[in-house]
This record gives structure tokens, C-alpha cells and sequence, in this order.
């Protein structure tokens, strides 16, 4: 799946966030831990190195028989424990022997203490040792001497839950997970405020070249923003003006070119011309001889005039034709019945196609219908593909010409019977100056010709080719709004 | 101390020379005593009640100094905002040395036990003005402890075991829990060895840390151990609450003054009954009213046990078997 440069950038910075939160959440809960734990540590030991003064002296005390401790410790421990209730579990007073004689676990009272410190550990650090109780509660266990310089009184152990400091960085972790989905909301939204104003003019940009990419050479695109997105816009821009100025120029060479192409079709009607030419002018001639017989006839002077005018008005007409059609001239959509171009044309090949021994075969939508393009260009394509229709054909053969509406489109497809493309070069039929004639025999333009007009007109051409058994071209012009065909006025 | 020596010397001449004159003159000694207070000289000046006089509460030393202090400072508090006096804690740890203070008017009022009481009375005529009523009763009992896992099921079991006791003066930790094994065929200092360890709290413990097989303890502190490995194998007969006990030739005024402080204006007001409940618990069910008389049980058991020198004979003569 190809994902936009807008979800590619929110998933890129979200997950930099959640790398980074996760990071910094981890160092910043180990490092919590780490500090709160000494604390408690130090809390612990402070408190278990407090109480053990006046435990110490409350056991001097009562082994000298001064003051007796008669529930002085038990009051004390109480004490200690209800004003610490949130840490301290349990506090036990163990005699020399081993065995519990305070605690404020009463079920410890008289029983060994199964962690023991002896007069060894007089003068050493206390010692301290985590412990699991039964229920999952882990205990910090500080264990110190009750002594006075080397004298041994027994040993203080106190239970301190690391409950709360588990709490608490428990506590933390779920802050810190708070703050890291609030950032991420806040990137999200930020990213999506960030993609409008700095990947919109991209993602603008991208659309304008795709719409350029399928020839709309006019779109421009905003280069007005001063950062690099603006200067690849005036980029764009410039390009656009050069590619439109190319097509102009292009433009212009393919009017050239098409109009070239038309006088060399002009060229090769010529015979038929003049044979249009010749044959109303034989009648004129043949009727101006008679005419000077008869002068004195009124009656027939005024017959032999009347089928001189008639005459030269043929040949008016002929002339007016061809001068028409090789006139160059501005794409002008309006519009045009293809039949009627049809029939034009072959009015003007008929010479042609007689003499070369063609029948010609009609198939046209008898709705006649009216497709928006230029009446002359339109010629222009059916005689190319007449021409070339004609010169398929040799030694004579049928040309098939047929309209129809399908899909909404107009189609219309001119076809021979003759020797047909060689498969080898039907895919470059439509290159210009491409040609298999001999040198001199034409210009290579026309199929190149009717390809341009045929996509001028929004349309498309395809050719079908089978050697030795003809030529179909096809072509295909929309109708104006689509589906929609002009109707013929009655 | 040279009059605690002649008082001594003077009683002691009393019961040794043993004439009927001499018993004849103890007993009326003793009724006047118990009847006529006043007639014994006062030791010392009296301050006319309620003119913030300085007085002192004296306290047996049951306890560690600092939790005498924890318990009975709120009595003291009180005492000084009823009465009109400035009240403090005289902490004593010695049972014999609350009688001479209370004797010699340096305290004005004592908190001690029967027996304690009995021998100050028989020292300086001092007389009780109210008693404690711990959880509602004037009367409390000896509680005979053994440990939870020991074998012991009877009083009689506990031949040839070693006994804690608490001071010999005391009553509830020594006289009665005596008494108690001696109605059980047991006779301590022969079928028993006797240990005294100066406080109830100690003896408990003894027996706990595994010293000693049995002890005789007041009932609350053994209610306490019961929850601490030790459980009740006998409860004496009742005897009456620890007393108040007022200074020999205290004014009638004064004892007044206690009265309404510790019974009447309690009595009448709840919100003062309220602030009792707050005081430890020996102290949290008020005062009841007390007599000279009601201590009789306690007098005819000392002389069960000690015969009459048993009132003025030094602790250490009351120790059964002699050992400590």
C-alpha cells in the first residue's frame, strides 16, 4: 500500500514521540525508582538507628535495675509504628538468645528470630535485606545492634513496605503515560495544522503536474510562499511557461505540416480536376463552335449560351472546391454533419476511385448525426484516409465507409480490401515522415495529419491491418456533453 | 526518713512485744484510724483548697516513668482545672516510698493498690476517697497467665513450676495470685519457685520469653498478654479497685473538692464522662465511691498469708521462699 506524504509524516512524527516519551518514561521511572528507593533505604535505616537509642537505654536500664522498662519499649514501638503506619510493618526487639521479647507482632513474642545478628555485628553498619511476605508485599528489613560501645544488648529489626514507593512509581508511570498520549493528541493535531499549511502547496503542486501530465499546459501553480515549496512552484511554473510556448510553436508546425499535407492531397486530386475541368470545357468549346454557326438563330444562340454558362459554371464550382479545401485556415468548431463530409469527399475522389477501379460501399447512421468540429478538417481527415484507402488498393477492390453512434461516441470507420500493414510497422504508421511509398510518391504526413486532427477533436484513431486482406481505420469523436448528440434541425 | 525509722521501730515494737495492752491499743489505734482520720496530726500545712495551691498525684510505680506520664497526666490536667489547684505527677518507683511521700504530706493524693493502701493506712492513717471503676466495676481480679502452648490446665498443674510475680507489695501480682495456688494445694516457696520482677508488665513477660512457667498479673494487663502468647488459666475472686487515697489530716474540704471533682460533676455531666473514655483504661470508667471497710477482704487475706506483720514487715520478708 503506497501511503500519502500526509499519513507518512503523522505516522514518522507520532512514532518519534512515542520512541522518545517511551525513552525518556523509562529512564525517568528507573531513575525515580531509583532515588525513591534510596530514600526509603535512608529512611529506614534513620528511623531503625533512632528508635534503637531508646531501646538501648530503656535494656541499659533495666539490666542495671535503675529504671525498669515495664512496658516502656512496647509503648515506645507502638508509638513508632502508628506514627510511621503507612511504612512500618513490624518492629521486633530480639534478645541475645535469639528470641523476640518485643514486637508489636505479638504472635513473635518469645519465638526465635530466624534473621539473627550476634555480637559480631556490633559497631557494623546496619544491615538491610529485602523480604516477599506470604500476601506479595515486599519488605525492607533493617537489622542493627542494640549496643553501647561493644555491649551487646541484642538486635533491632523493623519491616519497612516498599508498598508505597511501589505506588508511587506506579503512579508516575501512569502520569507519564497521561503525558505522553496528551502530547501525541497534541502532535497529531499540530502535525495535521503543520501538513495543511506547509504539505498542502505540495500536495497542490503534485495535483497541478498531474493535471499537466494529462496536457493541460495552462495550470500554474502558487509560487508565492518564500520557502523551498515556492521556489519549486516558480519551478514548475517556468517549465509550464516553456512546455506552453513549445506547443504554441508545436502547434504551429502542425498547421504548417497539415497544410502541406493538404496541398499534396490537392496535388493528387488534380486528376480528377482536371478532368472535371476538361469535360465542361470540351461541351463550352464544342458549343462556342456551333454557336458562331447559328448566329442568326436567336433560339439557338440562346440554347448554345445558356449550356456555355452551364459549363463554366462547372467548372466555377470545381475550381471554388478545390480552392476551398487546400485554403489554409483557424480551427473553427461548429456543428458538422459527418455524413455530409462524407459525401463531399467522395464527390471530390470520384475521379480517383473510378479510376483506379474502386466501388464504394455506405453504411451511414441514417440519423445523420452532428458531432462539434471543424467542417474542413474533418474533409481533410476522410480524404487522407480515402487516399490512403485508394492506394491500398492497386488493383481495385471496395471501400467500405460506415458511422454509427456507440456509447455516446460518434464512430466512423473508412475501409479497404487492399494489401494491408505489414504488422512489423502498424504501430508507426501514424509517425511522421513515415511511409513505405517510394521516394516522391507522398508525404509521409497524412495518417500523422488525421492522428492530429482526430485527438484536436478529443477523439482517439485505431487502425486494424491483416496483409492481403485490408486496412480498417477506426476513429471515435465525443459528442458535445457527453453522451449527448446534436440533433439535426428539421 | 528518720520518722519512717521510728514509725517502723514503734509498730514494730507493738506487734513484738505481742501484750494484750499492746493488741488492745493496735486495735484502737486502727479504729481510729479508719473513723477518725483527723485525729493523727497533720504532717504538714495544709494550702486552703481551690487557691492554686501546688499539689501532687503520687503514682506506684507500675510502670516505666514515661508511661506513668502517658496514662495519668490527663487525671493530673483535670484535676487542676476542677479544683483550682495546680495539680502534677509525683512518679514513685518504689510502692514503699509512695507511702512515706503520701505520709509525710508530700503528696496529696495516691493512686495505689489495696494492699499498698492497707499499709499507708497502717503507717499514717490515710484513708481512700474514691476507688478506681475500670470498665464500669469497682472491683477488679488477679489473673493467673500461662503461656498458650504450655500444658498446664489447672492451678494445681502448676506444682514445681517457677512463678512470676510482680512486687512483692502488690496485690493483685502477689497477694492474691499466692492465696489463689495456695487454695490449689500449691504452696509457693516449696511446690513453686518464686520469682519477683518489680512489675506486672515484667512478670507477664517472663513468662513469655519463657523465664518463668506462670505469672500473676492485674486483669487488664493480662487481658493484654492474652493476645500476646499467654492465656488466662485462673481468675481470683473480685477484689475492690485500686483507691485514691487522700494525705492523713487532709481538710474535709478538701476531700470535698475531690469528691465533686472525681464523681459528682462526672455524674452529672456527660460531657466530662465523654472526656473520661478518652484516659487509659484503667482510668476511662470514672471513680466509684469508696470506704475504709471495703478493703477488709484484702486486710483479713494478708493475714491469711503473712499473719499481721504481714502490713509493716519489709517487702523482702513477704517474698515466699526468700528468693527473687
Amino acid at each position: 500500500m503506497r501511503l500519502g506524504l500526509r499519513t507518512k509524516f503523522f505516522l514518522y512524527s507520532n512514532t518519534l514521540i512515542i520512541v522518545t516519551m517511551g525513552v525518556v518514561a523509562v529512564l525517568g521511572i528507573t531513575f525515580e525508582r531509583k532515588s525513591r528507593y534510596e530514600a526509603i533505604v535512608n529512611r529506614a535505616r534513620s528511623l531503625t538507628e533512632i528508635f534503637a537509642i531508646p531501646v538501648t537505654d530503656a535494656l541499659m536500664y533495666e539490666d542495671l535495675g535503675l529504671v525498669s522498662e515495664s512496658g516502656l519499649i512496647e509503648n515506645t514501638i507502638d508509638e513508632v509504628v502508628r506514627r510511621n503506619r503507612d511504612l512500618i510493618r513490624y518492629v521486633v526487639v530480639v534478645e541475645p538468645s535469639g528470641r523476640v521479647a518485643y514486637s508489636n507482632r505479638w504472635e513473635l513474642l518469645g519465638k526465635p528470630f530466624p534473621r539473627i545478628l550476634d555480637q559480631g555485628a556490633v559497631g557494623a553498619e546496619p544491615t538491610t535485606e529485602i523480604l516477599q511476605t506470604e500476601d506479595g508485599e515486599r519488605i525492607l528489613e533493617v537489622r542493627m545492634t542494640l549496643n553501647i560501645s561493644t555491649k551487646f544488648w541484642g538486635f533491632l529489626a523493623a519491616g519497612f513496605s516498599l508498598r508505597p514507593v511501589e505506588q508511587a512509581v506506579a503512579a508516575i508511570g501512569k502520569q507519564v503515560a497521561v503525558i505522553a498520549l496528551i502530547l501525541m493528541l497534541a502532535n497529531s493535531i499540530l502535525t495535521a495544522l503543520y501538513v495543511e499549511t506547509l504539505i498542502r502547496p505540495i500536495l497542490a503542486l503534485n495535483d497541478r503536474m498531474k493535471r499537466a501530465g494529462r496536457g493541460d499546459l495552462s495550470v500554474r501553480s502558487d509560487d508565492r510562499r518564500g520557502d523551498e515549496v515556492g521556489e519549486l512552484a516558480g519551478a514548475f511554473n517556468r517549465m509550464m511557461d516553456e512546455l506552453e510556448e513549445a506547443q504554441k510553436i508545436d502547434i504551429v508546425r502542425q498547421f504548417q505540416l497539415a497544410h502541406t499535407e493538404k496541398m499534396a492531397a490537392v496535388g493528387t486530386l488534380a486528376a480528377g480536376v482536371a478532368h472535371e475541368v476538361n469535360n465542361p470545357l470540351a461541351g463550352i468549346l464544342a458549343c462556342s463552335e456551333n454557336l458562331e454557326a447559328a448566329l442568326d438563330d436567336p433560339e439557338m444562340v440562346k440554347r448554345y449560351l445558356g449550356l456555355i454558362r452551364d459549363g463554366l459554371r462547372r467548372i466555377e464550382r470545381t475550381i471554388q472546391n478545390l480552392l476551398d479545401f487546400s485554403r489554409a485556415r483557424d480551427m473553427t468548431l461548429e456543428p458538422t454533419s459527418i455524413n455530409h463530409n462524407i459525401y463531399h469527399i467522395l464527390e471530390m475522389t470520384a475521379y480517383q476511385l473510378k479510376s483506379h477501379g474502386i466501388e464504394v460501399t455506405m453504411e451511414l447512421n441514417s440519423e445523420d448525426p452532428l458531432v462539434l468540429a471543424d467542417h474542413f478538417q474533418m474533409e481533410q481527415l476522410f480524404l487522407n484516409l480515402i487516399l490512403n484507402a485508394i492506394q491500398a488498393m492497386p488493383e481495385g477492390g471496395t471501400l467500405s465507409i460506415s458511422t454509427a453512434v456507440v456509447n455516446g461516441f460518434l464512430v466512423a470507420e473508412v475501409a479497404d480490401d487492399g494489401v494491408g500493414i505489414p504488422p512489423g510497422i502498424l504501430n508507426r504508421i501514424f509517425d511522421p515522415f513515415f511511409t513505405t511509398r517510394e521516394v516522391g510518391e507522398g508525404t509521409g504526413l497524412g495518417l500523422t495529419v488525421s492522428d492530429t486532427i482526430v485527438r484536436a477533436h478529443g477523439g482517439s484513431i485505431e487502425v486494424e491491418s491483416e496483409k492481403n486482406r485490408g486496412t480498417v481505420f477506426r476513429f471515435r469523436l465525443p459528442f458535445p456533453d457527453g453522451a449527448a448528440k446534436l440533433g439535426r434541425s428539421t | 526518713m528518720s520518722w519512717w525509722n521510728n514509725l517502723q521501730s514503734i509498730l514494730s515494737g507493738w506487734t513484738d512485744r505481742r501484750t494484750g495492752a499492746r493488741r488492745l491499743g493496735v486495735g484502737v489505734c486502727l479504729l481510729v484510724t479508719l473513723f477518725f482520720p483527723r485525729v493523727f496530726p497533720a504532717f504538714s500545712e495544709e494550702a486552703p483548697v481551690g487557691l492554686s495551691a501546688h499539689r501532687h498525684l503520687g503514682v506506684v510505680g507500675f510502670y516505666n516513668p514515661r508511661l506513668m506520664y502517658v496514662k495519668y497526666q490527663q487525671l493530673v490536667d483535670y484535676l487542676t482545672e476542677t479544683t483550682g489547684d495546680r495539680w502534677d505527677l509525683a512518679v514513685t518507683m518504689d510502692y514503699e516510698e509512695t507511702v512515706k511521700s503520701l505520709c509525710s504530706g508530700k503528696l496529696d493524693l495516691a493512686y495505689l493498690g489495696p494492699f499498698t493502701y492497707l499499709r499507708m493506712h497502717e503507717a499514717c492513717g490515710a484513708t481512700p476517697v474514691v476507688r478506681l471503676n475500670t470498665k464500669g466495676s469497682a472491683i477488679y481480679r488477679s489473673l493467673i497467665m500461662v503461656r498458650q502452648d504450655s500444658p498446664y490446665r489447672t492451678l494445681s498443674d502448676l506444682r514445681g513450676a517457677v512463678f512470676a510475680f510482680g512486687s512483692p507489695l502488690s496485690t493483685s501480682s502477689h497477694l492474691v495470685p499466692r492465696l489463689m495456688l495456695r487454695d490449689a494445694g500449691i504452696k509457693p516457696g516449696e511446690g513453686l519457685t518464686c520469682q519477683y520482677f518489680g512489675h506486672h508488665d515484667r512478670a507477664a513477660r517472663a513468662v513469655v520469653m519463657g523465664t518463668a512457667d506462670a505469672c500473676g498479673v492485674r486483669d487488664i494487663v493480662g487481658e493484654r498478654f492474652a493476645k500476646r502468647g499467654l492465656r488466662i488459666l485462673a481468675r481470683s475472686d473480685p477484689i475492690p479497685n485500686f483507691p485514691l487515697v487522700v494525705r492523713p489530716g487532709a481538710s474535709p474540704e478538701f476531700r470535698k473538692v475531690l469528691m465533686q471533682a472525681l464523681m459528682e460533676r462526672p455524674e452529672r455531666d456527660p460531657e466530662i464522662r465523654k472526656r473520661m473514655q478518652g484516659w487509659d483504661e484503667e482510668l476511662a470508667g470514672g471513680f466509684a465511691p469508696v470506704s475504709a471497710s471495703d478493703y477488709l477482704p484484702v486486710r483479713r487475706l494478708v493475714g491469711l498469708l503473712f499473719g499481721k506483720r504481714g502490713l509493716v514487715d519489709p517487702a523482702e520478708l513477704l517474698k515466699c521462699g526468700g528468693n527473687g
